[in-house]
């Protein structure tokens, strides 16, 4: 078969999966439903910001906060730009509309934090990207036209399973084409040794801001997809702790391998539901389920820092790290 | 002009709690290189030492300064012991892995702490007051700007604390190999000295200070809860890049400019900003002079 | 831009480095140091350990911006520029440490080699129309001639991290030569191998200089390999450059005997 075709094979495969399982999930109960969403959500963020801490190697811990933006962007826009939808296709065209316009929104944030914050390294980056993301959240905190601290409410509740899923697939198929490719092989070599990418004229910077204004662009996406399912939106959602939950999938999911993240993702979303119902010897999991869920991060990475599904090592940048000085 | 120099007064009372805490996050970077995430929840397991502590001890010790520094003790030692477990059990073995599985390590004991310390059989996820200590007079100074007791407390220990640390690093014989392990830990252990021992005592005196933070903080601000520790935690990282970290002199300074940074715009812009205000401190001091203040510039070395 | 392999008059100078000074912080690492690389040369750049060697390389391709003094290469002025600036401008390298991309395969280490040629970025590569297949195949075509070309064909889909020790040095130099460069600078091919490699290594490096027309300067230990294949060799001690000439001057200069025994050899 045509090589030129096959990946859109994977792609028209991937829809259809989407519209099979949207039977399937018509017959479930709507709390089920509900988690079924946020893991379809989960999954679009952490499959972007693998593109920033898989494959390029960098440590961002401000996804959420880019999140926000898309979510407040896309949200302001529907409630106050566009007009009331009723039927489901301008619904669903209002949708792609507002998502689009969270995604800019996000992407630009990502360009004004990512140009001058890129030439840190390591944890200082993720230090720097954390202080990001509190800030765009206080600043989000003080704007009553966005409804302050109480947050935005009565977003029209366009999301649909549908859409969040049809949106994964695109996003799965954008960054695992690129990937591919003798332009997105750059991305790796950025992380395996930046250096000698440098060395073999990468324009290291230019990867950086690309992979970060691309993973803020779909962050944003995802941001405006939790906006129109959920109706209301507060600054404290995406808050530090939103971050740190989307960094462990990607870290879980062996940190640049598309379908670990995606898996891990779906696992860590579901986990504290999961615990949530759980009893056993007569105690009550639902209470400590945050704690076992931190508890089980510890000890992963004690154990299995590279992931349940490790490709990548850390080896490869632990290496590069410490032999610092070339001569 | 008074108004100004209240805010510094309280602002320099509030810098020199973030001071205590900065001084743990610098020195434990100090000898391991990595930025201990969960020093802000130790600091939050400080609180709840001394709210647990001081019905026991008052009995005993009376209404008087005796019962506060048995508080003061009874946390930094129990938080000191903490941070000593922690290292044990959860960085020891990571010692020679990168950075990063590290840091989210951290973030995982940091995570632990806060929602084990939500769970009712520990702590309660509520607000609980802590005890008043001390008796809370209010010294006019002149012009009306005053000071109260607790802020005079806070400014005796803290700078107490701080003299303290100084001898212990610079006179001490584990101090000597404090300052070795964090110039070249191979050479250092090279030389005989037992890095591992000098790291637990890193922690161990890092964490103590926070825990007397913690009670300074907790007499200053009575509300205590088991995320008490992230923002205070946060702003004390800070303040420790603000003055360079790594740097113990430095950490003094920022914890100082961080308090009065914050007390400043919470009086002259905006309560909701004082949060912001730290953040922004951060990212222009990362961007600007990533060495800080007071640490050393040097160019990386490729 | 052209670096493609352009014929011209073999007497041009490629690089011109003009009194160059590397300070960090209060060490001098290199101290006003001035060398030229003619076109199609093969030079080598010797000196005991600690000398700066790594540092000029490091100059020249951009690492560091000299303190002082100016690098020319083709008549351009490259000092101060970044460092991918100058890999496209024609010079490529190899590591000390040998610097593949670990989790990359064979190829695809090479592949990166074209990364800059390749017209298709992001977006390109999401809808890969027009060109797009015909570019990735030639990229795939020329790695796999270069791969071939150095007996590396076979192993072409391994992960460089397996690879042995001199296998991943031959890739580095194949990676290096897919950016298609002029200058190719080596530092230490020769580390770690046993004499058999070094004498192949030392064809490889002729070869290299011949078939592709481009100029050569390498950072070596092994004096066998330095005196077989250098038409010209420059030595630095402590950062200053005490000799230049053919490798029979060099070998018989008083103040190189010196660098390399010590005091005791008056």
């Amino acid at each position: 078969m045509s090589t030129i075709l096959r990946p859109y094979l994977y792609l028209a495969g991937g829809i259809a999966l989407v519209l099979v399982l949207n039977l399937l999930v018509g017959g479930i109960g709507s709390y089920d439903q509900r988690i079924v969403v946020n893991i379809g959500i989960n999954m679009i963020l952490a499959v972007s910001l693998n593109l920033v801490n898989g494959f390029t190697g960098q440590f961002s811990l401000g996804h959420a906060g880019f999140m926000s933006v898309g979510a407040y962007a896309s949200a302001a826009f529907t409630t106050m730009v566009l007009p009331a939808a009723s039927d489901p296709m301008s619904q669903g065209l209002y949708l792609i509309v507002a998502l689009l316009v969270g995604g800019l929104a996000a992407a630009v944030a990502g360009l004004l934090v990512g140009v001058p914050s890129l030439r840190l390294k390591g944890d200082y980056l993720a230090i720097v990207t954390l202080g990001f993301g509190e800030i765009i959240r206080v600043i989000l905190q003080n704007v009553s036209s966005l409804g302050g601290a109480l947050g935005l409410a009565n977003i029209p509740r366009h999301t649909t399973f549908l859409w969040v899923f049809i949106i994964l697939v695109f996003v799965v198929f954008v960054i695992e084409r690129v990937i591919r490719t003798t332009y997105g092989k750059g991305f790796l070599a950025v992380r395996d040794d930046e250096i000698a990418a440098e060395a073999m004229g990468v324009n290291t910077t230019r990867y950086k801001v690309v992979a970060f204004v691309v993973g803020a662009f779909f962050a944003g996406i995802a941001g405006g997809l939790y906006a129109h399912y959920n109706s209301l939106i507060k600054p404290d959602d995406f808050g530090f702790l939103k971050s740190v939950e989307i960094v462990v999938m990607v870290i879980l999911g062996g940190m640049g391998s598309t379908y670990g993240v995606i898996f891990a993702a779906a696992a860590l979303t579901y986990l504290p539901e999961w615990l949530r119902s759980f009893t056993m010897f007569g105690i009550k999991f639902s209470d400590f389920r945050m704690s076992i869920y931190s508890l089980v991060l510890i000890v992963l990475m004690l154990v299995r820092p590279q992931g349940l599904f490790g490709g990548f090592s850390f080896k490869g940048r632990r290496a590069a790290a410490k032999k610092a000085p070339i001569g | 002009m008074s108004e100004f120099l209240q805010q510094v007064i309280n602002g320099l009372s509030l810098g020199a709690i973030y001071a205590l805490i900065a001084l743990g996050y610098t020195m434990i970077y100090g000898v391991l290189r990595f930025i201990n995430f969960a020093h802000g929840d130790v600091f939050m397991v400080g609180a709840y030492i001394g709210f647990y502590a001081f019905p026991k001890l008052q009995p005993l010790l009376g209404d008087g300064y005796g019962t506060a520094v048995a508080v003061l003790l009874a946390a930094m030692i129990g938080c000191g012991l903490l941070g000593v477990t922690i290292e044990r059990l959860a960085y020891r073995p990571l010692r020679s892995r990168p950075k990063l599985t590290v840091l989210i390590t951290a973030i995982g004991i940091s995570l632990f702490l806060e929602y084990t310390g939500q769970l009712p059989v520990v702590f309660g996820a509520d607000y609980k007051t802590f005890p008043t200590l001390i008796p809370e007079t209010t010294y006019t100074l002149f012009g009306g700007v005053s000071i109260g007791s607790t802020q005079i407390l806070v400014f005796v220990v803290a700078l107490a604390l701080m003299a303290a640390l100084r001898v212990v690093v610079l006179r001490t014989k584990i101090g000597t190999a404090m300052r070795a392990v964090s110039m070249n830990m191979n050479a250092a252990s090279l030389m005989g000295i037992n890095i591992n021992r000098v790291i637990s005592f890193t922690f161990f005196l890092g964490s103590s200070l926070a825990g007397a933070g913690a009670v300074l903080y907790a007499i200053s601000y009575p509300k205590i809860n088991p995320l008490m520790g992230i923002l205070p935690g946060l702003k004390a990282f800070v303040a420790a890049v603000l003055g360079g970290i790594g740097n113990i002199a430095g950490a003094t300074l920022g914890g100082f400019l961080i308090g009065t940074a914050e007390t400043m715009t919470a009086g002259y812009i905006s309560p909701s900003y004082r949060d912001a205000i730290v953040f922004g401190i951060l990212i222009l001091i990362l961007i600007l002079k990533p060495s800080g203040l007071l640490g050393k510039g040097g160019a990386e070395k490729v | 831009m052209n670096n493609g392999f352009k014929e011209s008059a073999p007497t041009m100078t490629l690089l011109d480095i003009g009194n160059v000074t590397m300070r960090f912080g209060g060490l001098t690492a290199v101290s006003e140091f001035s060398d030229t690389i003619a076109e199609n040369a093969l030079v080598g750049l010797i000196g005991p350990n600690g000398a700066g060697k790594t540092t000029v390389f490091n100059m020249i391709t951009g690492v560091y911006t000299p303190t002082v003094g100016t690098i020319t290469f083709e008549s351009r002025s490259i000092a101060g520029r970044k460092p991918f600036q100058i890999a496209h401008a024609g010079i490529a390298r190899t590591f000390q440490n040998i610097r593949l991309f670990p989790s990359l395969s064979v190829s695809d280490n090479v592949r990166i080699g074209f990364n800059r040629l390749a017209r298709n970025r992001f977006a390109g590569s999401i809808f890969q129309l027009g060109g797009y297949q015909r570019e990735e195949e030639n990229f795939t075509r020329e790695t796999d001639q270069l791969l071939e070309k150095f007996g590396l064909l076979d192993k072409r889909d391994e992960l460089a991290r397996n690879l042995s020790y001199g296998d991943q040095r031959r890739v580095e130099i194949v990676r290096a030569m897919a950016t298609r460069p002029r200058l190719l600078l080596l530092d230490e091919p020769a580390a770690g191998m046993n004499p058999t490699e070094k004498s192949e290594l030392m064809a490889l490096i002729r070869y290299l200089r011949d078939a592709f027309g481009i100029a050569i300067m390498l950072i070596e230990h092994d004096m066998k390999v330095v005196m077989g294949i250098c038409e010209r060799v420059t030595v630095l001690d402590y950062g200053v450059k005490i000799a230049s000439g053919t490798p029979e001057e060099v070998k018989n200069d008083p103040r190189v005997v010196e660098a390399y025994l010590g005091e005791s050899a008056h």
